[in-house]
């Protein structure tokens, strides 16, 4: 049974068509670096690497200043002239670096002021007791970060964990809800479903092998999705480097509190991402089942998935709306929210990490979807 | 003994009763179920095929309620609908072997039984087709094998030989009967040719009631008297058409011959016939359109 279900899935050539046409996107868009690549930029790269001092960071300020006099010069010079300045490719190596170096720098300034500025809440009067208990959780877990930004080439990490909020986690859905909104409805539009529960079978095995087929073909998107990114990424910004530093190196997740490593993340990302497919999944096939109609299961999954995202994109700030933000599916499969920055939520007064909690109703979600999908298609009755 | 007994059903959609009381006791042997159209014999068996609940009585097996054996009630039933789909881009055999694992067959079984079917209905030719090149007939064939691919005890089937060639019908009536010495068989047809050698009993229904459950014979006698031959003018068909259940009408040199059905000797010159099912349809059928008409009026 699981065979063929997975068979009916994998056999629809419009899926491959969607895959293919997301893939020629990912190809098209996104610059590379090729300033990054160049002998000019990794022989001074080599000598920057690293935690940062403010000896090195006031360093690189000088010679930055230096610089840009120099592009001031070379434009001056060049009297309407377009093109690049500083014009030397070694010159332009060392403005990207010594930028790069100095935004660090002031990086490592404000993370200083943010553990200054905790630390002093929590001893404030005016503050009150729950205000002060989640400071000093936030306190205690950025004590745990061990110079936690310095200067990293991260652009092809960057780009790759990028992804995972931005197209991956769109395409990811999109083909989602396509392969999987006909599981159960198209049963029903091709008059098969009689057949299949007037047999054995035909409540509740068939169901599992369905869902088994669903996660397959979840499990082989989403790896062959990642896959190609992988490979686009690198052959866009060069091999991956630095992904053992800290997490806050890169500028989206500056402000997380967790001790990561960009490779950790990225792994810890990849399985969320999963899981939140999943999810997802178990919510079209429940849909698919209700409705028995795949356009239908595509759009109101489409809504219940996309009308967060438009909330957040309109900037409502209402605060049912910014839970509704907060706990939705478009956040467990974008993943970014989750770990980006201290969110620490209340349950019984009890304060506990937004991730841990969002993961917690998820799985619950989850579960209860599974036990809705059974009970759902155990008593459908079929009149057509 | 195999007892299926529907114990006092009816299935009701919003406003619309479907079904209404039925009670019926099967045993081993083929029942026809004959009615027009919205007379809720497939609301009755897709009640009998586990697919639809009843709004209130019981349908049991063998003395157990269907609705608790669950599984183990459809590991028994082979059923198939009016109206069905298959899978487009399946073969035969892909589509059948499907099928056999959610009746419960192991793959070896699976295997041998698949081939059996085939054979039954002549498509073993086809078997490696794909679906979509298959005709209306095929398909319908296919829908059959479908049915007997688990051996069912009880086999319920609604309108089975729709779209199938003469010698096919015959092949699958003849199917029907050699089967059903040790199971249950309840089919439903427009074709009353089809029942009228095979059906141990008859069961008619009409606004989603039993109105008669006899045998074919008995039901023969019922109307043994009414039928009627005649031959007319060609203007005179209309007014007759309008105050009797006229069935076949044929045109021969001296007019028009038409068999009427009728409690009353409807024309002077009218004879008595032998009765077929056809008639007996006709007659239980359309009732309430001559209800009131006197005889004679011609």
């Amino acid at each position: 049974m699981y065979k063929q279900e997975c068979y009916k899935i994998f056999t629809r050539k419009s899926l491959y068509f969607t895959f293919l046409l997301f893939i020629f996107f990912m190809f098209i868009t996104g610059g590379s670096h090729s300033i990054h690549q160049t002998n000019a930029y990794q022989s001074l790269y080599d000598e920057w690497r690293g935690p940062l001092t403010s000896t090195e960071i006031d360093m690189a300020n000088e010679r930055l200043l230096k610089i840009e006099e120099q592009i001031d010069r070379e434009m001056a010079e060049a009297d309407g002239f377009e093109g690049v300045f500083p014009q030397r490719i070694e010159d332009q190596a060392a403005h990207s670096i010594y930028t790069s170096v100095v935004q660090a720098g002031e990086n490592i300034e404000w993370f200083e002021g943010r553990k200054e500025a905790l630390h002093n809440k929590t001893f404030d009067p005016t503050t009150t007791a729950d205000q002060a208990e989640d400071a000093q959780m936030e306190f205690e877990l950025l004590q745990q970060l061990n110079e936690p930004i310095g200067f990293y080439q991260t652009t092809t990490w960057r780009s790759t964990v990028d992804f995972i909020n931005t197209f991956g986690f769109i395409f990811l859905t999109v083909l989602i809800i396509l392969g999987l909104a006909p599981v159960f409805a198209d049963e029903h539009s091709q008059k098969i479903a009689s057949l299949i529960a007037s047999t054995k079978y035909g409540k509740n095995k068939i169901a599992s092998a369905k869902i088994l087929a669903s996660f397959t073909y979840i499990g082989a998107l989403f790896f062959s999705l990642h896959l190609v990114n992988v490979v686009i990424e690198v052959i866009k910004f060069g091999r991956f480097a630095d992904g053992t530093v800290p997490l806050q190196n890169l500028y989206l997740f500056i402000q997380s509190p967790f001790s990561l490593t960009i490779g950790q993340y990225y792994a810890l990302a990849l399985g969320i991402q999963l899981l939140g497919a999943l999810v997802i999944g178990l919510l079209v096939l429940f849909l698919s089942i209700v409705t028995r109609h795949a356009m239908l299961t595509f759009f109101i999954s489409g809504a219940i998935i996309g009308t967060p995202v438009l909330f957040r994109q309109l900037g409502f700030d209402q605060e049912l709306i910014q839970y509704i933000t907060q706990f939705s599916y478009a956040e467990l499969i974008r993943v970014k929210g989750l770990i980006d920055q201290f969110i620490v939520l209340r349950l019984f007064g009890q304060p506990i990490l937004y991730p841990y909690l969002f993961i917690a109703v998820f799985l619950l979600i989850a579960s209860v979807n599974v036990f809705l999908i059974y009970r759902q298609y155990r008593n459908q009755q079929i009149v057509n | 003994m195999l007892k299926l007994i529907i114990e006092n059903i009816s299935k009701t959609f919003k406003d619309k009763q479907a079904v209404t009381g039925f009670s019926a006791e099967l045993s081993e042997g083929v029942y026809a179920l004959l009615g027009p159209n919205g007379a809720g014999k497939t609301t009755l068996m897709r009640m009998l095929a586990d697919i639809l609940k009843p709004t209130s009585g019981r349908i049991l097996l063998d003395g157990k309620d269907i609705s608790i054996m669950g599984d183990h009630y459809r590991d028994s039933l082979g059923y198939l609908p009016q109206e069905f789909g298959l899978y487009r881009n399946f073969t035969a055999v892909r589509f059948l072997s499907y099928f056999a694992r959610l009746k419960g067959l192991d793959k070896q079984e699976a295997t041998t039984r698949v081939d059996e079917v085939l054979k039954l209905v002549n498509l073993q030719q086809d078997r490696k087709r794909k679906l979509k090149t298959y005709s209306g007939g095929m398909k319908r064939r296919l829908g059959i094998a479908l049915a007997l691919l688990n051996d069912p005890k009880i086999l319920i089937v609604d309108e089975p030989t729709a779209g199938l060639d003469p010698q096919e019908r015959v092949r699958f009536r003849n199917l029907l009967s050699e089967i059903a010495g040790d199971r249950i068989v309840l089919l439903s047809t427009h074709i009353v040719s089809d029942i009228e050698y095979i059906a141990k009993e008859v069961l008619l229904m009409r606004q989603g009631t039993l109105i008669q459950r006899s045998t074919s014979e008995q039901l023969l006698d019922s109307v043994k008297d009414k039928v009627w031959k005649c031959t007319v003018e060609q203007h005179a068909l209309p007014q007759l058409q309008k105050h009797y259940k006229v069935g076949n009408i044929q045109r021969v040199e001296t007019g028009i011959e038409v068999r009427i059905v009728s409690d009353q000797q409807p024309l002077a010159d009218a004879v008595n016939v032998t009765p077929t099912l056809e008639d007996v349809y006709l007659y239980f059928f359309n009732e309430e359109v001559i209800d009131g008409v006197q005889a004679g009026m011609l």
